[in-house]
Formats: C-alpha cells, sequence, structure tokens
C-alpha cells in the first residue's frame, strides 16, 4: 500500500470520526425525550409540599397544631438552586 | 417527620428580611432569635418555630442531614401545643409590593431544570459528592399578551417572539446547580435563534461575557402544542457547554463541561409551581422587559 493510500484511508477514518463526533452530539427528538426523562423530577418524587408564603404556613400550623419548619435561603430554595 | 410533624414552608429570605408587613414582621421576630439577626445580611439557614414565632431551633444551611434532623426533633420536644392554642392567625394586611411579587395571571408558568452531565473530578467527600449530583430549579414566566403572541408564532411556524427568547436566554440558560448564578446581560447574547416548524421548536444560542471567561453555546429543541388559546405543551431542551463560574457558583468542573438545562409548563394553581424567577428577584420589571 503506498504511502498515498494510507494517507487518505486515514484521512477517511478522521473525516467518519468528525461526523460520528458531531451526531452524537447533535439535539435530535430521541435525546431531547432522554434529557426531559432524566432531569425533570418525577411528579411522585415531589414527596414535600412546600407552602411558599409563611403567613399561611402559620395559619396551618395554628390549624394542624404544629411547629413550623422554615428552609430560608440566599435564593429562592425551590427557584433558584 | 418533615411533613408528618411541622408545617414546611420554603422562602427566599431577601426578600422577607427587607418587607415592611406583617410577614416580614414575623420573619424578623423569628430569625431575630437566632444567630443570623442583622437583617442587612443573609439569614440563611433552617429554622423551627411555633406558631406564635417563638423560636425552637435554628442550623446553619447544613446538608448534614443528621445535623438537620437532630435540630428538629429537639423543636419538637420543645414544642408546647397547650401555649399555642390560643395563638391568632396573622393576617397579612397591606403586602409589600415592592416584595410580593405574584405570577402572571393568565400566562404561563414553567419549571426550568439543570444537570452538568459530566467533567467533574473524582469527588473528595460527601457534599462535594452532592454538589455534583445537583439538579438546579428556578421558575420561568410568560405574561398573558406574550402567551398570545406564542401562539401566533406556533400556527405561522415563525420565530418564538423575541422578548421570549431574550428572557429564556438571558435569566434561564445559566449554570445554577451550585448556587446563585449570574445572569447574562443583553450584549452577552452573541446569538440566538429559536424557530416554531409544525411545533418542534429548534435553535441555538451563544452566550459569552466580554472577556470570554464565562459563556455557554447550545443547541435548543423542544415540542409546542396549541389548543385554542392554550398553549397546552411546551417542553424544551438546551444542550451545550457551558464555562466559567459567578461569585456564588464556584468549585464547578474545570474548564467545559456540558450542562443541559429542561423547560416543561406547569399547573399554575399549585402552589409549590409558583415560586418567583429568580431573574424577577427584586425587579420583575426587568425580568419582564429583558431587552433592557
Amino acid at each position: 500500500m503506498s504511502k498515498l493510500t494510507i494517507a487518505f484511508v486515514a484521512l477517511l477514518a478522521c473525516l467518519q470520526f468528525a461526523v460520528l463526533a458531531n451526531a452524537q452530539t447533535k439535539l435530535t427528538e430521541d435525546r431531547f425525550q432522554e434529557l426531559m426523562n432524566s432531569i425533570v423530577p418525577a411528579e411522585k418524587s415531589k414527596l414535600v409540599d412546600w407552602h411558599l408564603d409563611l403567613l399561611s404556613a402559620q395559619k396551618v400550623a395554628i390549624e394542624q397544631k404544629k411547629p413550623v419548619f422554615i428552609w430560608s435561603m440566599d435564593g429562592h430554595p425551590l427557584g433558584c438552586t | 417527620m418533615l411533613t408528618d410533624d411541622f408545617v414546611p414552608v420554603a422562602i427566599d429570605q431577601w426578600y422577607e428580611r427587607r418587607q415592611k408587613d406583617a410577614k416580614g414582621d414575623y420573619y424578623r421576630k423569628i430569625a431575630g432569635q437566632g444567630p443570623r439577626n442583622d437583617f442587612k445580611h443573609t439569614t440563611q439557614g433552617h429554622y423551627a418555630c411555633d406558631a406564635s414565632g417563638k423560636l425552637l431551633g435554628f442550623n446553619g444551611n447544613h446538608i448534614d442531614v443528621d445535623r438537620v434532623k437532630k435540630m428538629m426533633r429537639k423543636a419538637l420536644d420543645d414544642f408546647d401545643q397547650e401555649a399555642n392554642a390560643d395563638v391568632k392567625v396573622i393576617e397579612p394586611g397591606t403586602p409589600d409590593a415592592r416584595f410580593n411579587i405574584v405570577p402572571p395571571d393568565g400566562g404561563l408558568i414553567f419549571r426550568v431544570y439543570s444537570k452538568i452531565l459530566n467533567g467533574y473530578e473524582e469527588p473528595k467527600n460527601n457534599y462535594e459528592k452532592s454538589f455534583q449530583k445537583s439538579i438546579g430549579q428556578d421558575s420561568f414566566w410568560i405574561q398573558a399578551d406574550e402567551k398570545v403572541e406564542l401562539i401566533k408564532s406556533v400556527e405561522s411556524n415563525g420565530n418564538v417572539p423575541a422578548a421570549i427568547a431574550r428572557r429564556i436566554a438571558r435569566f434561564h440558560l445559566i449554570d445554577n446547580t451550585r448556587g446563585e448564578p449570574p445572569r447574562w446581560t443583553v450584549k452577552e447574547i452573541r446569538e440566538l435563534s429559536m424557530k416554531v416548524t409544525n411545533g418542534v421548536i429548534e435553535g441555538s444560542v451563544k452566550l459569552s461575557t466580554a472577556d470570554d471567561k464565562r459563556g455557554y453555546e447550545a443547541e435548543l429543541f423542544g415540542r409546542i402544542e396549541v389548543d385554542g388559546d392554550e398553549v397546552t405543551r411546551f417542553d424544551m431542551v438546551a444542550e451545550g457547554m457551558f464555562w466559567g463560574k459567578g461569585p456564588h457558583t464556584g468549585s464547578g468542573p474545570k474548564g467545559k463541561f456540558p450542562l443541559a438545562i429542561t423547560f416543561t409548563i406547569v399547573d399554575p394553581t399549585k402552589r409549590q409551581n409558583q415560586a418567583i424567577p429568580h431573574g424577577a428577584k427584586g425587579w420583575v420589571e426587568g425580568y419582564y422587559q429583558s431587552a433592557e
């Protein structure tokens, strides 16, 4: 096999690799579904029904005779991080 | 324990420690009994209190579950149910308008989730491990008149309205997996396209700071469905390479790393879905304008 043929085959291999690599990063319908399924939390996993309003929590605490637990952050715990 | 024995409430204390109304007064009464009682600075942490506002326990912003549980158990032991029998419901009165931001009437509410897909080094401890697996979350709001324009763009196979596309880019294509992230300015939007064709959203975005120390280049893909005057589905994903950090988002992977961000419409009547977008913090008008 001549040096020219080897170089040509190597070039083809590189091009094929580049095409494959590009195909892997392309955002397709399948990839979109895969990411939606893996990142968006399932409804059943949202176990804690957090109040977002401190005074509504105070009212419920009186009704249910329970103490209040406050998760207080810089940035909303459900809307930032 | 959290849901059975307590009434759980999640807040961004940036609002409550400032607002001049009954809600702010109640919060400051509680937090003022703890160690973070200078309301010019953060008061973040986990608090347990009774309905009267008596502090029953405090824990700095720990992710150590055992320490939080210990604080909660002690709070339950100290909780005097009888003493709370005569406590009155606090009426909200006139809310401090600057800090009472509500979801757009007749608009659309989304939940936004973000995740770094790989690129981290091996974690040194459970603290790092939990950060590396974290999923950022936020809300994204579209106003009623913008929803009308969005529906028109779907029906005409056109571009997603510029105000919506810019809001997505500036405030939601961010790495919020480890803390409060910086937003993008209008000038930092280098390229942005978002088009609807037969219900498929496709686009791309290039965002970067002037010094190129922070950026995000991503493709967008999604599905949108309309029924009359309503948007019945709007699911979208951004996937691409992010680089850089903000003042509160250190400890990310080195160099460029893959970041995916999802958008999905949610039921606006559920209270968990009503959290204020991070980008609207302190200035919801600026969030809506998006072009400033």
